[in-house]
């Protein structure tokens, strides 16, 4: 039987370590991702995930199930990765991600895949990548956001709009624009491809 | 295309993204499903959010370093040691009010009858000490009356003062 978030966080409010971990264990690699997605930064995504879960843990013992766990996780994540942004944006430093996008593929799982012995697959795969992750960036802060709780983490518009606070309506709208928006820029970049309709 | 046309295009585009995402209600999806088979402007937006939605998923996950468990679990456990050490008597018996408040929460959204008694038994009890206390403002020396009494007190002390009369030493002639 799989035990819910929800009691497993109130086990973690009683003090039980071990339920804290297995939900470590099961949010931990949707978060660096979604957190990489978002600043395009994998160690600076790896340290604000931990610090998630620090929070997490620090407000156990106030946590009441009210609204769904993942919801919340997800909510501390976003404040926390747009706090990242903003800090970025205002002190103009771009830190270590282009060159981290240089060697991002020591952290990629498609090592896992066996390209080896196709480096022409491989280095047109890793380049596609790149142009989307840069592409990606290039979104306005919520549209970001949203597109990537939608594509990457499958959240539902609801959960959406209450991580982002705001109306389902608003979700609906933003994943919209997010979506012409990468279309465009995406053809600009080159990887379009040929279909002929704007979304 | 006829302009009532396009504004009914319009409408279907702006749904197309939900669609996609399978967020719209069955009868909606029936709606504009239909649409797509008829419409090639409308069904070629779709293929395009298809298309984007294909290029994003090129993207593979990134995977967590090994020690991002340990870290994490690590730091837990000195933040957890370090708050024990820092906790004073004031935080204990904050945490315990706040959990007190959180099992009353608790018990009265259940509405446990026998807690449900507890906690009007409880209300009966203080309205009945608010409203019926002993009368202790007598035996209390410092109260207002008795302030006042010996203010007055003083005063008369003060208006009875006897001021003896004296006589001058020596008297200026005026010629
Ligand atoms: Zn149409």
């Amino acid at each position: 039987m799989i035990v819910s978030d929800e009691d497993l966080m109130l086990e973690c409010r009683k003090g039980d370590m071990s339920a804290f971990e297995l939900l470590v264990r099961r949010y931990q690699d949707a978060l660096v991702n979604y957190i990489y997605y978002t600043i395009n930064d994998y160690h600076r995504a790896e340290d604000l995930a931990q610090e998630t879960f620090l929070r997490v843990y620090k407000s156990a013992s106030r946590y009441e199930p009210r609204a769904s766990f993942k919801s919340w996780l997800y909510t501390i994540a976003t404040n926390l990765s747009r706090n990242e942004i903003r800090n970025r944006a205002r002190r103009k430093t771009y830190y270590l991600e282009d060159m981290v996008d240089e060697n991002e593929d020591v952290y990629h799982s498609e090592f896992m895949v066996d390209t080896r012995f196709q480096p022409d697959i491989l280095y047109e795969k890793k380049e596609r990548q790149q142009i989307i992750r840069k592409t990606l960036k290039q979104l306005p802060e919520n549209q970001r956001l949203a597109l990537t709780l939608v594509t990457y983490q499958e959240l539902s518009y609801e959960e959406i709009s209450e991580i982002l606070n705001c109306s389902v309506g608003a979700v609906k709208s933003l994943i919209h624009r997010a979506r012409q928006n990468m279309r465009k820029l995406l053809i600009k970049a080159g990887i379009g491809e040929s279909v002929n309709a704007q979304i | 295309m006829p302009k009532s046309k396009m504004n009914n295009c319009h409408n279907y585009q702006a749904q197309l993204s939900a669609y996609f995402d399978n967020e719209l209600p069955t009868w909606k999806r029936h709606i504009i499903r239909w649409h797509l088979k008829r419409c090639p402007n409308c069904s070629d937006k779709h293929a395009a959010i298809q298309q984007t939605d294909k290029l994003l998923n090129y993207l593979e996950p990134v995977k967590t370093s090994d020690l991002f468990l340990s870290n994490v679990m690590s730091r837990v456990k000195t933040m957890h040691t370090y708050e024990n050490a820092q906790r004073s008597v004031l935080n204990r018996i904050g945490s315990a009010v706040e959990n007190m408040k959180s099992w009353i929460r608790g018990n009265i959204r259940a509405y446990n009858p026998v807690y449900m008694a507890g906690f009007v038994f409880g209300v009966v009890m203080m309205v009945g000490v608010t409203l019926y206390s002993p009368q202790i403002e007598k035996l209390n020396p410092f109260n207002q009356s008795n302030a006042e009494a010996s203010e007055t007190h003083e005063e008369k002390l003060i208006s009875f003062e006897f001021i003896p009369k004296q006589t001058p030493k020596r008297f200026l002639k005026i010629r």
